[in-house]
C-alpha cells in the first residue's frame, strides 16, 4: 500500500486494527480477546487519552499476540502498532494527554458526562415549552 | 521409537510422536491448559499451554514431541505469557467465582490458582451476553463460556453423531449455541458428562445448583496440577 504524507499514520492504525478485530475467526484467545484490548489502546491514543504506560502496555500485549497466536492473523494483527510506535515514536509521544493532577489519563469525561448532557438539554427544552 | 527431549534441563524419555503436555505431565512437569483434554483430539484454542520449544513459544497440546527438542516451562517469559492468556479470559467475559456454581470444580478458577493470577491486567469487559434456559438439561451460561470448544468437538448425538453444542458468529460476536432437539435427546448421563466437560461454568446442570459443599469439591480436595500430573482424566 503506498501513503503519501498527507494521511494520518495513527488513523491508517487504527483502522488496521479495526480490520484485525473484524477478520479475527475466535477460535484461539489472544487473537480474539487480545485484538479487541489492542483496538481499545489505538483509539485511546487518538483521541489524546493514552499515556506512556499504554504504549508499554501496547509493546507488551503485541508480544503476546504475536508468541502466542494459533494463525498468521493473529500472529500479526498488532504489528502496525509496534511498528509505528518504533518508526514514529513523535507522533505517539504527541498525542499522549498532557493533563495535569489526573489519576486517569484513560477517563472520558465526555462520554461519562454524556447522559447528564442529554437530560439537561432536555430540561432546557422542556422549560422552553 | 524411544527420543530424548530436555524439559527445563533435565533429559527425558518420550515415545517419538506423542504429546509434549501429556510427556511433560508424565515426568512430573505441569503445565496449566484449559481446553485440552487427555487422551482426546487436540483443540489448541485457549492457548494456555504455551511453552518455549527450541526458543520459540508453541501451544504444547499442538506440539509432537522429537529427538533433541528443547522444552523450557519454568521460565519467566513463558509463565507471564500464561498468566497473561488466564487473565484475559477472565477480563472477557464475566467470571464472579463468588457466586458461580461452578466454583471450587472449575477449571479456569483452579488454573487461576496455579498460575498464581491476581487480578487481570487487561480491562474488564462487563460484556453483556444473553444466556440460554430452553433445553431440558441446561443452562447455557454465556458470560462465562471461553471458547474452548471442547463441548462443540466431543458431545455428539448418540444415533446420528451431529454436534449438539455449536459456536455461532466469529471474533468478539462468537457466541456458543445449543441445539434443544438434539440436547432434549441425550440421556442424563451424557449431559451430565457434557456439563462436566466444560472447564467454565457455562454449560450447567439443572436442578442441581450447588451440589458439593466447600471443602469437598473437585479441586479443594485436589488441586488441577495433582489431577494432571496423575494422569486423571477432567
Amino acid at each position: 500500500m503506498i501513503f503519501d504524507e498527507t494521511r494520518d499514520i495513527l488513523e491508517i492504525v487504527r483502522r488496521f486494527m479495526h480490520f484485525f478485530v473484524e477478520e479475527s475467526c475466535g477460535i484461539c484467545t489472544p487473537c480474539r480477546a487480545g485484538g479487541v484490548d489492542m483496538l481499545n489502546k489505538i483509539e485511546r491514543v487518538v483521541a489524546g487519552r493514552a499515556c506512556q504506560q499504554d504504549l508499554d502496555e501496547c509493546n507488551q500485549w503485541a508480544e503476546l499476540m504475536r508468541c502466542t497466536s494459533r494463525c498468521g492473523l493473529g500472529t500479526t494483527a498488532a504489528r502496525p502498532i509496534i511498528t509505528s510506535i518504533d518508526k514514529f515514536p513523535e507522533l505517539y509521544e504527541a498525542k499522549l494527554s498532557k493533563a495535569k493532577h489526573t489519576l486517569l489519563a484513560s477517563f472520558d469525561l465526555e462520554k461519562a458526562m454524556s447522559g447528564h448532557a442529554e437530560v439537561f438539554k432536555n430540561l432546557v427544552e422542556e422549560v422552553r415549552k | 521409537m524411544s527420543i530424548t527431549i530436555t524439559i527445563d534441563g533435565n533429559e527425558v524419555e518420550a515415545e517419538a510422536g506423542s504429546t509434549l503436555i501429556d510427556v511433560a505431565a508424565d515426568n512430573g512437569v505441569y503445565i496449566p491448559s484449559l481446553c485440552y483434554m487427555r487422551g482426546r483430539e487436540c483443540l489448541g484454542t485457549c492457548r494456555v499451554c504455551s511453552v518455549k520449544v527450541n526458543g520459540n513459544m508453541m501451544a504444547s497440546c499442538t506440539v509432537k514431541v522429537a529427538d533433541g527438542m528443547d522444552v523450557e516451562v519454568d521460565e519467566a517469559e513463558s509463565k507471564d505469557m500464561r498468566r497473561a492468556l488466564v487473565e484475559i479470559n477472565f477480563s472477557e467475559g464475566n467470571h464472579n467465582c463468588p457466586s458461580c456454581e461452578k466454583s471450587g470444580r472449575c477449571e479456569l478458577q483452579a488454573v487461576g490458582y496455579e498460575v498464581e493470577m491476581v487480578a487481570s491486567r487487561f480491562p474488564y469487559r462487563f460484556p453483556v451476553r444473553k444466556r440460554d434456559h430452553t433445553s431440558k438439561y441446561f443452562f447455557l451460561e454465556r458470560d462465562r463460556c471461553i471458547f474452548c470448544q471442547r463441548c462443540v468437538q466431543f458431545v455428539h448425538d448418540e444415533e446420528t453423531g451431529k454436534k449438539i453444542f455449536s459456536i455461532s458468529k466469529r471474533g468478539t460476536h462468537a457466541q456458543i449455541d445449543i441445539d434443544v432437539e438434539l440436547a432434549d435427546k441425550m440421556t442424563p448421563e451424557q449431559a451430565r458428562k457434557a456439563a462436566e466437560m466444560c472447564p467454565v461454568g457455562c454449560i450447567i446442570e439443572k436442578g442441581l445448583g450447588f451440589n458439593d459443599p466447600m471443602g469437598e469439591r473437585k479441586f479443594d480436595v485436589k488441586s488441577i496440577r495433582e489431577r494432571a500430573l496423575a494422569g486423571e482424566e477432567e
